[in-house]
């Protein structure tokens, strides 16, 4: 395992609702520089919001979240701030599809970084490289597969050098032969000392990845644990129904 | 998959020879009771084709187009092979081929050999082997006939006296007419002697295109260029307009010529090609307006400038009474005449403003950019274009201060650019709408702002879907410029109407239409040709 650092996400209480519906429900956690954090929990229970609360792409309006000693707030600036420093996969890849895919990578990094085109490139060959795809650079993503373009948008995420990845459900929406190259992906990226918050239900990943698991279900967090911990000893009724259910 | 399987084995299987005529034309021919009458309609219009060609006389023909009266070799050669019995053979030759091909084909289930092509490219079943000979009939008829109206019949002199003696024994057209009447057709009213402006302009125009081919068609020397290029488009229309235009001097080269004198096909490009240039931005601007999500007006000001409003609409107090005249139908007298006190008035008014504010405020959230996108479009969407030009040309000058004289064509163009704009927006609109939420997401994820996403991510992918859409405006805006002539600006096809109008001409509207006719279609062809080269190219990769 790494070595932790300081707190680089802060949620204290953040509340969120969707009209009447109150979807986060006053989460209070941190998560230290290098920590890797995995997030499993029935569908619907709010946890794609409450990570896309992380970098601004839902809104949360109670409580206070701070992103690398930035809060959150409605100031564009902090926000654009914040989006620099943090990656996002999503599941269903939301890659560029009118873009090669060097192209897909090296886009932020030209326009919002401002670096050069060779940096760019430079940079977005190595993060290609980094995912085992450095062939495809010049292909279109409707040219690769499923898990070709997943890790793509990883590389894209990495092309920002952010200092932390969100990925919501990565490996969804992936025939099962595929599945085991992005998360080799990811687990590289762990190792590496990056700043993950993954939802996911790879369980695998979970136990020898994350150096924390947590539960979460209605909108708030319901038990949080090393991994051991959690799959051997859960001590919510909620985590074991739920453990029980996908570990069968 | 299964298809590229099947059409393997069929390929391998080795052919069976079992001869079941009568199973094969209970399955194919009479399969079905709309089949059979099919069958026998197109039986009958083939007899009768040829029937009719066996008794056909050929058209009679001028060989007036070489000068000794003598046909030239092309033209004897389609007389002969179009006259009626030497057709009458082909057409039953054909026939017979595919008649027995057909038969031959269906005896196998599968067709093995070189008359594989004949079978699935011409004689694809019986119904298709009799329509597409039925077709090739009419279509060589049809060349035919066209042939002979406008070449080998047709009389190209353009000195009016000699086409005077000549013309009660052309069978086909007197292109005269458009020879002699060239430069009206063309450019109108336009001054002879400064015509090479004119010829200016388009060696610039095809300048830049020869050096947009280059730049775009043949890889990384050029491409350095691309960029100056877009610019010098831009000014292009600058330059050419100056040209056109010229400057206030009454003589010399660089007189004003008046637009006008501006006419024939001068003026319909350029009308079309402003109007089309310029509508597309606005259009583009108006679509992501209407989307717009902003919220102009913060909701306090909302409410000051409603104050403001009503402080205005009761302050404008009339001082006597006010007598409204509403018109009614079915009311006699058909107006229902009002008296309303300066209270009532003032209160009226005011009521109104506030309501309009409401309207706003609360159907649009206050959002301004998107309440004056969506009047704007669905004003304009609701009214023809001949209304458009008739305000652009009698009411745009009531509003305008009186000594502010406005060019006509301005006028009309503006009113094109708005009329087309609004179309433009719409059907962008629904290129943006058909891109999917994670790109937005994708693009804001990364740090992109959200004029940067617009610009990178979903514009180039939403104008890309309606290329199609977008191409068949321009393409009805371009005919639609026909127009203009309703507000006595002489285009093309008014200027045909005019040369037609001339007393050694009269009467010879077929020559002058149809050649109207086909500079249109030369025109709108080349364009949707180009939008279709234009989908392949960026649709390289697509999904
Ligand atoms: N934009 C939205 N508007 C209204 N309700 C939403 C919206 N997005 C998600 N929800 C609702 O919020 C709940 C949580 O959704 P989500 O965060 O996607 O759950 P999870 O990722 O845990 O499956 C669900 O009930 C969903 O229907
Ligand atoms: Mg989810």
């Amino acid at each position: 395992m790494n070595e932790l650092g300081n707190d680089i996400i802060i949620c204290n209480d953040v509340h969120k609702w969707f009209g009447e519906f109150h979807v986060l429900q006053g989460i209070t956690t941190t998560v230290k520089e290098g920590e890797v954090v995995v997030i499993i929990g029935p569908s619907g229970s709010g946890k794609s919001t409450w990570i896309r609360t992380l970098n601004r792409l839902e809104e949360h309006q109670k409580g206070q979240i701070i992103v690398d000693g930035t809060e959150l707030n409605n100031d564009l600036r902090n926000i654009q701030e914040i989006r620099r420093e943090v990656g996002m996969v999503f599941q269903q890849f939301n890659l560029f599809p009118h873009l090669t895919v060097l192209q897909n990578v090296t886009l932020a990094p030209i326009h919002v970084r401002r670096w050069s085109r060779e940096k760019a490139e430079e940079i977005g060959m190595q993060q290609l490289e980094r995912v085992k795809i450095p062939e495809q650079a010049y292909k279109y993503p409707g040219q690769l597969s499923g898990g070709q373009q997943q890790r793509v948008a990883i590389a894209r995420a990495l092309a920002m050098q952010p200092k932390i990845m969100l990925f919501d459900e990565p490996t969804s929406a992936l025939d099962p032969e595929m599945i085991k190259e992005v998360l080799d992906a990811m687990q590289e990226l762990a190792e590496s000392g990056m700043t993950i918050m993954a939802v996911t239900h790879e369980m695998g990943f979970a136990r020898g990845v994350a150096n924390r698991v947590i539960f979460f279900d209605q909108g708030n967090i319901v038990e949080e644990k090393p991994p051991n911990e959690f799959f051997d000893n859960p001590e919510e009724e909620r985590t074991k129904l739920f453990l029980s259910q996908i570990l069968h | 998959m299964t298809t590229t399987t099947q059409t393997k084995e069929a390929v391998l299987a080795v052919p069976e020879f079992d001869l079941d005529v009568s199973g094969w034309l209970r399955d194919t021919v009479f399969g079905t009771t709309w089949k059979t009458v099919f069958a026998v309609l197109l039986i009958i219009a083939n007899i009768l084709i040829i029937r009719s060609g066996f008794g056909a006389e050929p058209v009679g023909l001028s060989f007036d187009l070489a000068p000794k009266g003598v046909p030239t070799a092309i033209g004897s050669l389609i007389l002969t092979l179009t006259s009626g019995p030497l057709l009458t053979i082909i057409v039953l030759v054909l026939w017979l081929v595919g008649a027995a091909t057909v038969i031959y084909s269906a005896s196998r289930h599968h067709w093995p050999g070189p008359t594989q092509w004949l079978k699935d490219s011409i004689y694809n079943g019986p119904f298709g082997a009799l329509t597409t000979l039925a077709l090739g009939v009419i279509i060589i008829f049809a060349i035919r006939g066209v042939l002979s109206w406008t070449i080998f019949g047709a009389e190209f002199r353009t000195d009016p006296d000699s086409v005077a003696v000549l013309r009660d024994t052309t069978p086909g057209a007197i292109w005269g007419i458009i020879g002699a009447n060239k430069k009206l057709l063309a450019v109108g009213q336009y001054p002879s002697e400064v015509i090479w402006r004119i010829w200016a302009s388009l060696g610039i125009v095809l300048g830049l295109a020869g050096l947009s081919v280059l730049a775009w068609n043949f890889g990384s020397p050029l491409k350095s260029i691309r960029k100056p290029l877009v610019w010098g488009w831009v000014a292009s229309i600058f330059v050419i307009l100056f040209l056109l235009r010229g400057t206030g001097a009454d003589t010399g080269p660089m007189q004003g010529v008046s637009t006008i004198r501006w006419g024939g096909f001068l003026l319909t490009i350029v009308i079309a090609i402003i109007g089309i240039g310029a509508s597309f931005p606005i259009g583009v601007l108006l679509a992501l307006g209407r989307r717009s999500e902003t919220r102009g007006v913060p909701v306090l000001w909302r409410w000051g400038a409603g104050l403001l409003l009503i402080y205005w609409g009761l302050g404008n107090w009339p001082d006597d009474a006010v007598t409204l005249n509403i018109p009614l139908i079915f009311h006699d007298p058909p107006v229902w005449t009002v008296t309303l006190s300066p209270v009532s008035y003032a209160a009226l008014q005011a009521f109104i403003l506030v309501g309009i504010f409401w309207a706003v405020g609360y159907y649009l959230q206050g959002n301004m950019i998107k309440t004056f996108s969506v009047v704007f479009i669905e004003a304009v969407r609701g009214v023809p274009l001949i209304t458009v030009l008739f305000m652009a040309n009698t009411l745009l000058p009531l509003f305008l201060p009186k000594d502010l004289d406005i060019d006509n064509l301005l006028r009309v163009i503006v009113g094109v650019i708005l009329f087309s704009a609004a179309y433009m927006a719409e059907n962008v609109r629904g290129g943006l709408q058909a891109i999917p939420r994670g790109q937005y997401e994708a693009a804001m994820a990364v740090g992109l702002s959200g004029a940067q996403s617009m610009r990178l991510i979903i514009l180039p992918q939403a104008l890309r879907l309606v290329i199609p859409a977008i191409v068949g405006l321009f393409i009805g805006l371009f005919k639609d410029t026909t127009l203009v002539s309703i507000v006595g600006m002489f285009d093309l096809l008014q200027m045909g109407k005019t040369v037609v109008a001339q007393p050694e001409w009269l009467g010879l509207q077929r020559e002058t239409f149809a050649f109207a006719a086909l500079i249109y279609w030369v025109f709108a062809f080349s364009m949707s040709r180009a939008s279709q080269r234009l989908e392949r190219k960026l649709g390289v990769g697509k999904y």
